[in-house]
């Protein structure tokens, strides 16, 4: 929309690995101040990308534009990009303060100007004491901050994170998510932030770009992402879904109305031009479906309750179809089931929180 | 290092005794025959030099270590640690390229590259050494390729020569070189230099900043394994040096034989393990020194 050049962007970049191609040219921009999360499991190509983008790796096509200007061809050190190593790569023989100062004084920064700002980014990362310690002597989290600090000191026009929490325990990631995403707004630098956990991105991130088998399958906000799935990858890969398989019926006037296992579903909005007899899945959040123990009023369909599971804060229903397909619903909607393992129960849902992605064999044609 | 004493002091409290029977033999192989002899050779070096009685005299003195500092003595000790010395730098300058490049190669490669380091201890050293006698001869293979090559018209003296000595220690010595090298380049953690590159550092200062104090250790174990034996190597002076390269090594051999002085044999035997110990203190300390960054 706006006139202004992205800050970042991957123009057609393909990467082959010994005959192999693992990325395939994939395009992407990014905005100034943008948290963006590249999101996918592992050995989707995020990292490569990473590294296309740092130039610790070569594109086999394709270019990388900072500011629009071509950096393809410079090597990693004149690149006004950093990057914070899954492995933290600290260097093991100096102290916390010499890590923090290393790309300073390769840039033969004053020494008090160093020293100010090693200062500052100690306190950023919340460890001003820490200084002249060693690396072998701090925690996976503090070293975790230390290779963010020296990432961030030398003021990138991108940080790049690979998996940056990925060794981390539960609650320090929580916290460390906290932390990441309150330094970024402190600094205001570009984010490119590399995770497999899909609440990480969600919590996050301004963008998710959704990598699979080194394609991107959607790049939108968290929300938009969660809630219009483009492919099903995307719909399968976020958040707790079941993917029923269906058939178009008909498609008119934008509205689609759509038959499972014979019988007819609620119309739907159609948003990939679906056409009659097409194969579409019917992506239903499992915390969005509705149970009800005697069948309700408008549109509902009849289920054997084959499980009720006690899940914490949740309880999840493992539901059959007559026709043998398993749904799961989360939440506390299930819990109106207790009690009725075996029988028959009903299950329903708001069109508007349901949508529709192409099935697998649509999306591989394009 | 802290893992490793942890585990034995785990296990040590397990089996105490097995332990220690199974470490006995080996205690007192080195107490009869290194410990002993230390013993003999440090008394025998406040002897005094007989005529007869199998050339010692049971008479206290401190004249042999007097004699070490006669400018002619004071001399070979020097010239030994400097061609030691030099000795090493070379290995070093050559090893460390090698031993850097073998962990960067190809798997395949460099088990045959190992071989080839490996094969030559296969052989006796001194015959090895005959051999580079032979290659070095005036008519030998070096000279007679140079001179079909039309590159010189008379044989160049190669034997007998400083720079043969050195050629001599230099081949005998790279492996105790190349070996801890890349045992220490091997195991580097590469990402730790794509994030010195990340940020900012050209390929060389990466090598200089990074990779060059992070294999020190193998550096240093390099330096010592090469110093110290080149010290009192002898043989190799003998079959391809003149008779100006006389170093401590044959000058103890000589005291011992030729001149049967074994009281000044022993002392300066003792002096060179003074010196060596010295270096290996010095390569303990810096070794366990946890910052070595040479920024």
């Amino acid at each position: 929309m706006s006139e202004t050049i992205p800050l970042l962007q991957l123009e057609n970049i393909s990467m082959t690995y010994s005959g192999t191609e693992v990325l395939h040219s994939i395009s992407l921009s990014v905005r100034k101040g943008e948290f963006l999360t590249l999101l996918g499991p592992s050995g989707c190509g995020k990292t490569t990308t990473l590294r296309i983008i740092a130039g610790l790796a070569q594109q086999t096509s394709g270019r990388v534009l900072l500011d629009g200007k071509d950096i393809s061809q410079l090597p990693p050190e004149k690149r006004e990009v950093n990057t914070v190593f899954q492995s933290y790569a600290l260097f093991p023989h100096m102290s916390v303060e010499k890590n923090i100062a290393y790309g300073l004084r390769l840039r033969r920064t004053p020494a008090a100007e160093i020293k100010a700002r090693v200062a500052e980014m100690l306190s950023l990362i919340r460890l001003p004491e820490y200084g002249k310690r060693m690396p072998s002597e701090l925690s996976g989290g503090q070293r975790q901050r230390v290779a963010i600090a020296r990432a961030l000191i030398l003021r990138p026009r991108v940080l790049l994170l690979d998996e940056p929490l990925g060794a981390l325990d539960l609650q320090l990631r929580r916290q460390m998510q906290q932390e990441l995403k309150e330094i970024q707004k402190e600094v205001g630098i570009t984010f490119i932030y590399i995770t497999h956990d899909q609440e990480e991105a969600l919590n996050m991130s301004d963008t998710i770009a959704v990598m699979n088998a080194g394609r991107f399958e959607q790049i939108g906000s968290p929300s938009e992402v969660y809630e219009s799935p483009k492919t099903l990858f995307t719909a399968g890969f976020i958040g707790q879904s079941n993917l029923l398989e269906c058939s178009v019926k008909a498609a008119e006037n934008g509205v689609v109305s759509l038959e499972m296992d014979g019988e007819a579903l609620p119309a739907m909005p159609n948003r990939f031009d679906f056409r009659a007899g097409d194969r579409v899945r019917l992506v239903l959040r499992s915390e969005r479906i509705k149970c009800c123990a005697e069948k309700p009023d408008g549109f509902s369909i009849p289920v054997t309750l084959s499980a009720l599971r006690y899940a914490g804060s949740s309880m999840r229903a493992i539901l059959t179809t007559g026709q043998g397909r398993e749904i799961t619903a989360l939440g506390h909607e299930p819990a109106r089931l207790a009690g009725m393992e075996g029988k028959t129960v009903y299950i329903a849902f708001d069109a508007d929180e349901a949508c529709l992605v192409p099935d697998k064999k649509d999306v591989d044609e394009k | 290092m802290k893992n490793a004493s942890e585990t034995e002091s785990r296990k040590g409290r397990k089996s105490d005794l097995a332990q220690a029977a199974l470490i006995s033999p080996m205690v007192l192989w080195t107490l009869i025959f290194v410990g002993l002899a230390f013993l003999y050779i440090i008394g025998l070096s406040f002897m005094t030099k007989d005529a007869e009685n199998f050339g010692v005299k049971l008479e206290f003195t401190f004249d042999n270590y007097a004699k070490l500092f006669q400018p002619m003595y004071w001399q070979v000790l020097k010239q030994s640690l400097l061609l030691a010395f030099y000795t090493t730098v070379i290995c070093l300058l050559l090893g460390y390229p090698f031993g850097y490049l073998m962990s960067k190669v190809s798997v395949k490669w460099r088990g045959l590259i190992m071989l080839l380091v490996i094969v030559p201890f296969w052989t006796n050293a001194l015959v090895r050494i005959y051999g580079w006698r032979i290659l070095l001869l005036a008519d030998g293979p070096i000279n007679s390729l140079l001179k079909t090559l039309g590159i010189i018209d008379k044989p160049l003296k190669l034997l007998g020569t400083y720079g043969a000595v050195l050629l001599g220690m230099v081949y005998a010595l790279i492996p105790f070189m190349i070996l801890p090298v890349y045992t220490n380049v091997e195991k580097m953690d590469w990402s730790v230099v794509e994030a010195a590159r990340d940020l900012g550092a050209s390929p060389i200062s990466a090598f200089i900043t990074i990779t060059l104090p992070m294999t020190v250790s193998g550096v240093l174990a390099g330096c010592v394994l090469v110093f110290v034996p080149s010290i009192g190597l002898f043989f190799i002076s003998d079959l391809l040096g003149g008779a100006q390269d006389l170093l401590a090594g044959n000058l103890i051999r000589d005291q011992l034989l030729k001149s049967r002085d074994w009281p000044f044999a022993a002392a300066l035997s003792v002096m060179l393990l003074i010196i060596t110990s010295a270096l290996l203190w010095l390569y303990r300390k810096a070794g366990g020194k946890n910052d070595m960054s040479i920024m």
